[in-house]
């Protein structure tokens, strides 16, 4: 199962009225949409959305059927048992293009408009408020930082000081390996938002 | 080779050219009201004109160090001079005024005098402070050459030093004492705090202005506020001045920990 589903099945188990559509569901062979509206005294759309969302993850069937009216689908239970198996592997960075990320030379930019907070014990930065638009279109958005984020922004060079790659910056700062990923998070984060710059690191031949 | 200030001038300084000036300045107005009534002019011989201007310059320049210091203490005695200089022309000889307004000259002037007197320790240590913020900040950036800015509001991490915490104490108590730096103590470091502008008499919290923390464990972390760094001419590469402010802190607490306090006066002083 993949998140758009996962999401989808999600949404429906979350319904006040999940439970008593799926005893209808059970007691019923099969049932219309108007009909489960009426019996649970929800609107025909929702009962509707309900039914084909359920289609749709394959936990119910659907038959059309027409008499003497216009056709219209009936519904009927497609299984006795819903399990989820959301697959979280895909999300992981892949090893690689994290180790070539550490190499990226960075540093602040110069008038980042951003706003560093340092946190009480003063070793690292609690979190960045960064603004962009002008006027009346003036945006502010807030970062909060993990503590690992945090001491690393911590030792992130100033706008006039040598890029120093990242890995570098995570060794100054004590940075334990299993941290680089939410490190390289941020500083993809805080690269679109053009308050760092990094520099590709130079190959050597 | 002339010496040229890196660091723009301090509001003090124009009181004593304000006030050389006004001498220059009555002179001049006394000749021109004494050729005047030499030629018929019905006008008397007090110079009114500069006793108003002084007057306004004390007010003036009283509302100017507040916004600056934010010390309230400036403002008031700008008001008071303001009001005992305008009374001066009440002491003019053939002034007709009344006989109690000269009193209220003297009665201001004691005022001041008190006023004064009860906020001394005020008064005192802020020009001290003042004084050797600005060496600091002269000291700091004696030798950077690249004005190329890069101001940020974060934090310079400037390295570690080898001290025990009572060392650090030591070093705190004996910059206090000679108006270095005001020092606030916290649960896991010391905060040297130094400013060029708000007044360090005034501020509850050592991060209200530029500021060295040296925590108990030696780490050493440098703040230099936007408008203190707006007070050099040119915009120094920002990097290099935190490096520098931290470098002078570490050499301090060196000579502390040699023995070597006078040094630290010495080095101070001899800032250009």
């Amino acid at each position: 199962m993949d998140f758009t589903q996962a999401a989808k099945l999600g949404s429906c188990l979350s319904k006040d009225y999940a439970e008593d559509f799926f005893a209808l569901l059970a007691t019923y062979r099969n049932i219309s949409a108007s009909e489960a509206a009426s019996r649970l005294n929800l609107h025909i759309k929702t009962a509707q959305d309900f039914l084909e969302d359920l289609f749709s993850l394959g936990i119910a069937d659907r038959e059309e059927v027409s008499e003497g009216k216009r056709p219209y689908f009936r519904y009927n239970l497609a299984v006795r048992q819903i399990s989820m198996n959301l697959d979280l592997n895909p999300l992981f960075p892949a090893e690689d293009p994290e180790k070539e990320r550490l190499g990226l030379k960075i540093r602040e930019a110069q008038n980042s408009r951003a706003r560093f907070t340092t946190s009480r014990s003063n070793d690292y930065i609690s979190s960045v408020v960064i603004w962009s638009g002008e006027g009346r279109e003036r945006r502010e958005r807030k970062l909060n930082l993990s503590i690992p984020q945090g001491r690393f922004l911590f030792h992130l060079p100033f706008p006039t000081a040598e890029p120093v790659s990242i890995e570098d910056i995570a060794v100054r700062a004590g940075i334990e390996g299993n941290n680089i990923p939410e490190i390289i998070d941020i500083v993809n984060v805080l690269i679109d938002f053009e308050v760092i710059e990094g520099t590709a690191p130079s190959t050597r031949p | 080779m002339t010496y040229k200030s890196r660091i723009r001038f301090s509001i003090g300084w124009i009181y004593p050219i304000g006030i050389f000036t006004s001498y220059i300045l009555i002179l001049l107005e006394m000749a021109m009201r004494r050729m005047l009534m030499r030629s018929g002019a019905d006008i008397t011989g007090a110079p009114y004109l500069t006793i108003v201007l002084v007057a306004l310059m004390f007010l003036v320049l009283g509302i100017v160090q507040w916004f600056r210091y934010r010390n309230w203490i400036y403002p008031v005695l700008g008001f008071l001079i303001c009001i005992t200089t305008a009374q001066v022309s009440f002491l003019y000889p053939h002034n007709d005024s009344p006989g109690f307004l000269k009193i209220t000259y003297f009665i201001s002037f004691v005022l001041i005098i008190l006023f004064i007197l009860i906020n001394w320790n005020s008064f005192y240590s802020h020009e001290r402070f003042e004084i050797n913020s600005r060496r600091l900040f002269r000291l700091a950036s004696e030798r950077i050459y690249q004005a190329d800015n890069g101001y940020t509001e974060r934090p310079f991490s400037g390295g570690k030093v080898n001290c025990t915490k009572d060392e650090l104490l030591g070093f705190a108590r004996f910059l206090q004492s000679n108006y270095v730096a005001r020092v606030f103590y916290y649960e896991t470091y010391i905060c040297f705090s130094f400013s060029m502008n708000r007044s360090l008499v005034v501020i509850s919290e050592g991060r209200e202005v530029s500021h060295v923390m040296i925590a108990y464990d030696g780490t050493v972390t440098v703040t230099i506020s936007d408008k203190d760094y707006r007070d050099y001419h040119e915009r120094l590469s920002f990097d290099k001045l935190c490096a520098s402010m931290a470098g002078i802190f570490i050499r301090f607490l060196d000579y502390y920990k040699a023995g070597l306090e006078q040094r630290i006066i010495t080095e101070l002083k001899s800032a250009r």
